[in-house]
């Protein structure tokens, strides 16, 4: 047997190949990211203000009077401050003068942030994702198509998008801003006052008892599951062309007041809608139970459908 | 807390129910009155009526003359402010301290805001997102783009509607709405934005 056919020696560069290309490769990888360590003190109950373009941020709350930062940060980026004054600790990702970014894996830092539990976070995003658990405190979080996703963990929580997705559980908040443009927004846990503003994305809120709400969408879809309403409480919605579902698991004790020019009405409980006397449109309005409370829908061509007790 | 938020008329107007129930059952007492023969309700309170009839007559000829004086001139207005195809609601905005140039040509103008303060700040607002777009990966720029003809056409949807209905508090409402949308949007990418400006050294 000959072993230097051509066949046995391309399986031999072959061999050499698989061998030596992590020798060389690995060194390269390497020097695409590097590793960014950093802790500061922070006041238990301060405020923690991160900034980042691209990457991920992962946010945990913990029991230690402290911001640690670790993770990777890519080529280009310039550096992470992490800096402590007063009871504001700020975790800025720095990137170079003129970068676009623009989707390079380069400009991207990956980041673990652990902070008190009790902190008061403000996170300002663009394209980075953003991971929240365990933290109490009030938080404004904002990003421009990254996607938040996590546990709001009972603070009062303000929460803008613009593209990226909004997942989150917010048990025992009492406060819940929501503002996004395209991105969908799954909610739940939260009671209270709620916000909600939506131009084409979808919103699904599963709440507790709302004293206040207000929801307000152009196109995108928005279904609301709430516990019911509180004594008083008021419940507004208005869409133009998106659907608008309320889901109350107790009937209200409240005026009721829906309008659609185009679109229809459904409702589970209480008269049928009727046909507007003097216009186009139908409108469903009466008393539930005692009265006190206030739900006002009003949409243009989205159907409206209004549910409760069931 | 509880009071609901009213930003307009047509919000307030809108809020309000279309029934209102009596405190008490009227119908035994009308039907009542109904029943009894005119002579009856003559001679029930016959003197009374005679007494008082004239005497509200008499005191109450200025006020009726006001009442006729008011109706006139507001008539007057409306026919003035259609023969010469200008909106009834040009004659208030001239008393007003910033007054709105007049585009259209029916009694209720559903254009966009003329007011020059107005103006300037939007299109300072516009320029700002316009700019920060420019900062954001393309398919993302896409997105809001789209989400801009969005609200867009919701907001054209809602207006060619009004001419078909043009008192509908709950159009006008929901254009409203979908003018304060645009500016979120405009707002909110402007604020969205702020950390690639503030990420260069």
């Amino acid at each position: 047997m000959n072993a230097n056919t051509p066949k046995n020696h391309a399986m031999r560069c072959a061999t050499l190949t698989a061998l030596l290309l992590p020798a060389f490769a690995l060194p390269a990888l390497a020097a695409a990211s590097r590793p960014f360590s950093a802790q500061k003190p922070a006041d238990p109950t301060g405020t923690v203000e991160i900034i980042d373009v691209e990457g991920s941020i992962d946010i945990a709350g913990w029991d230690q009077p402290s911001v640690e930062v670790t993770g990777t940060i890519g080529a280009k980026v310039e550096r992470v401050d992490v800096a402590s004054s007063g009871n504001r600790t700020t975790v800025r990702v720095v990137l170079p003068r003129g970068s676009n970014g623009g989707g390079d894996d380069d400009y991207e830092a990956h980041l673990k942030i652990r902070v008190p539990q009790k902190s008061q976070l403000e996170v300002s995003l663009v394209s980075a994702d953003l991971r929240l658990a365990g933290v109490a405190g009030t938080a404004h979080l904002q990003t421009v198509s990254g996607e938040i996703n996590g546990d709001g963990g009972g603070g009062d929580l303000e929460v803008a998008s613009v593209s990226g997705d909004i997942h989150l559980s917010a048990r025992g908040s009492h406060s819940g801003r929501f503002k996004t443009v395209s991105g969908d927004l799954v909610i739940s846990g939260v009671d209270g006052d709620v916000q909600l503003s939506t131009v084409s994305g979808d919103a699904r809120l599963t709440l507790g008892t709302l004293s206040r709400a207000q929801l307000s969408s152009v196109s995108g879809d928005v279904n609301v599951t709430a516990n019911g309403l509180a004594a008083a409480g008021q419940l507004a919605a208005d869409s133009v062309s998106g659907d608008v579902g309320v889901h109350l698991g107790a009937v209200p004790d409240a005026d009721i007041d829906v309008q659609a020019f185009s679109g229809e009405i459904h409702n589970c409980f209480g008269p049928k809608a009727v046909e507007e006397q003097y216009g186009p449109g139908s409108r469903l309005s009466f008393r539930s139970g005692k009265g006190g409370g206030h739900i006002q829908i009003d949409s243009k061509s989205g159907d409206v459908t209004l549910c409760a007790g069931k | 807390m509880t009071t609901p938020r009213f930003t307009t008329i047509e919000d307030a107007l809108a809020s309000l129910p279309r029934a209102v129930q009596p405190a008490r059952d009227l119908w035994p007492a009308i039907s009542r009155e109904l029943a009894a023969p005119p002579a009856d309700v003559a001679l029930a309170g016959g003197a009374a009526a005679r007494d008082t009839a004239p005497r509200f007559a008499l005191k109450s000829w200025p006020l009726a003359l006001a009442a006729s004086l008011a109706v006139a001139s507001l008539a007057g207005a409306l026919c003035w402010s259609v023969w010469r195809e200008r909106p009834a609601a040009a004659l208030v905005a001239r008393t007003a301290p910033a007054p709105a140039p007049v585009t259209a040509r029916t009694l209720v103008n559903f254009e966009p805001l003329h007011n020059a303060e107005y103006v300037s700040a939007r299109s300072d607002l516009e320029q700002v997102f316009n700019e920060r777009l420019k900062l954001l990966a393309p398919a993302t720029r896409a997105r809001i783009q789209a989400d801009l003809e969005t609200i867009r056409k919701a907001n054209a949807d809602i207006r060619a509607a009004l001419g078909k209905d043009p008192a509908s508090p709950l159009l006008l409402k929901l254009l409203q709405n979908t003018g304060q949308q645009e500016i979120d949007l405009y707002t909110s990418v402007a604020q969205t934005t702020e950390p690639m400006l503030a990420r260069r050294t």
